[in-house]
């Protein structure tokens, strides 16, 4: 068996998405839903009503107004929100964990999805850009690969980091060559054996090469892919793979982002990732 | 104690048992400051060179900024009793994206505004270890001025 069909096998074995999850986020994507109907549905969940009301109430969401309820977060907030909370609240309790493949202690690896989350929409604000809601929940999963290969197969990152900086490639790059797949293509495969629809598995498979991404995704995948290029820059979330991405030149010219947009999201960014996190510690959101 | 130096942030010890700590640094640059007579020292993360970029936020986080956090640093380490004739510096980060297609080179602002005003302040630099595309994590030990870099599975000292 070659290593990329043992990470394959390995992909099946990943617990699925909670199934209520999953019903409830394909009612939201149903235009016929009632959104009180959804809110009644989700409060039949405790633990799901919980994180959601504790993510509602972080200071990113909400602002100052207390929400008690989880009607009141879908009339307030609105179900684009509600929605970024739900895959939020399902994906926190595997993403807080330690990622041995990829030297990320606890705590990292959220710090960079919801970096990324963020920065996208700060992105989106500073160059006067619409971008769909569904941004910021590619954002939250992109590097959702990174669980199978760090966790379930807990890579070898010796190897594929020799092959980068001895070849000057980007670490998905050498990914690909090591092992057959990368984490982004990982990321998708489970993405679709969870039943997610393409709009997240598309931006999510092109995150490090937008340019062969279907054109109707094609910005949303550009947004994240340079959102979390400003995360790891920073150094938010950069495990053993540290640096070594690259920024596509296209998407740069595609979105007409210069220098002073990437400082000015980053002076905001920190404060705006502890809003997000808030209260939120390890073990919080179950 | 250990005690952790977050991004945008600023500590100094005079307590031989502490050791300072900022996890990860990119492109955002560590500088240390360590008088080893007095034995004191301190340690700050900033990630961008220049405030005015954002000159509202450089109030509330100076340490964000190389240009407003650094001379903070300084002065609160002489405040304290560290002379600025005996203060060496290290400096660490700086990295930079494999291909950042000339778009952020935030690190390499970094690096260089922290040398200009370390220079200007007559402070000597005794070592680096910036650029690159790793992250760093880098420790100060208060009791001796030790500098410790990590960074992809590896260990040395600055």
């Amino acid at each position: 068996m070659t290593i990329r069909e043992k990470i394959l096998e390995k992909i099946k074995e990943v617990p699925a998405f909670p199934s209520n999850t999953t019903h409830i986020l394909n009612k939201i994507n149903n235009k016929e839903s009632q959104i009180l109907d959804i809110a009644k549905e989700i409060e039949m969940d405790p633990t799901l009503t919980a994180n959601i009301l504790k993510l509602a109430n972080s200071a990113y969401f909400a602002g100052p107004k207390k929400i008690s309820t989880v009607r009141e977060a879908v009339v307030l907030l609105g179900i684009n929100r509600i929605q970024q909370m739900i895959i939020a609240s399902a994906i926190f309790p595997t993403v807080v964990k330690p990622l041995r493949g990829y030297d990320l202690p606890a705590g990292e690896l959220i710090k960079h999805l919801v970096g990324t989350a963020i920065a996208s929409e700060l992105l989106g604000k500073e160059l006067e850009i619409d971008i769909p809601p569904y941004t910021f929940t590619v954002g939250l999963l992109h590097d959702i690969g990174k669980i199978v290969l760090g966790t379930f197969v807990e890579i070898d990152a010796e190897p594929i980091l020799k092959k980068a900086y001895e070849e000057k490639l980007s670490f998905e790059k050498a990914e690909k060559e090591i092992l057959g797949i990368d984490h982004s293509e990982v990321g998708a495969l489970l993405m679709q054996e969870w039943h997610f629809p393409n709009n997240l598995v598309q931006p999510i498979l092109y995150h490090h090469d937008p340019d062969n991404a279907p054109e109707e995704y094609r910005l949303v995948t550009d947004f994240v892919h340079i959102a979390s290029n400003v995360c790891l820059e920073c150094g938010i979330g950069s495990g053993i793979d540290g640096l070594n991405y690259s920024n596509n030149i296209n998407s740069i010219e595609r979105l007409n982002i210069d220098m002073q947009v990437v400082e000015i999201v980053l002076s905001k960014l920190i404060g705006e990732i502890d809003l997000f996190m808030g209260n939120l510690k390890s073990g919080d959101i179950t | 104690m250990l005690i952790t130096v977050n991004i945008s942030d600023m500590k100094v010890s005079s307590n031989p048992e502490d050791v300072l700590v900022t996890y990860s640094l990119g492109s955002c640059v560590g500088v240390t400051l360590y008088d080893p007579l007095q034995k004191i020292g301190g340690l700050i993360h900033c990630m961008l060179p220049l405030s005015k970029v954002d000159p509202e936020r450089a109030k509330e986080v100076p340490y964000m900024f190389v240009d407003t956090g650094l001379p903070l640093m300084l002065q609160t380490l002489i405040n304290m009793g560290a002379n600025k004739s005996r203060i060496v510096a290290k400096i660490a980060g700086g990295a930079v994206l494999l291909d950042d297609n000339g778009m952020f080179r935030i690190g390499e602002r970094n690096h260089i505004v922290v040398r200009k005003l370390l220079w200007k302040n007559n402070i000597l630099i005794s070592s680096e270890d910036v650029g690159g595309t790793i992250a760093r994590t880098v420790y100060l030990q208060i009791n001796d001025g030790k500098t410790i870099i990590k960074s992809a599975g590896k260990e040395y000292e600055l």
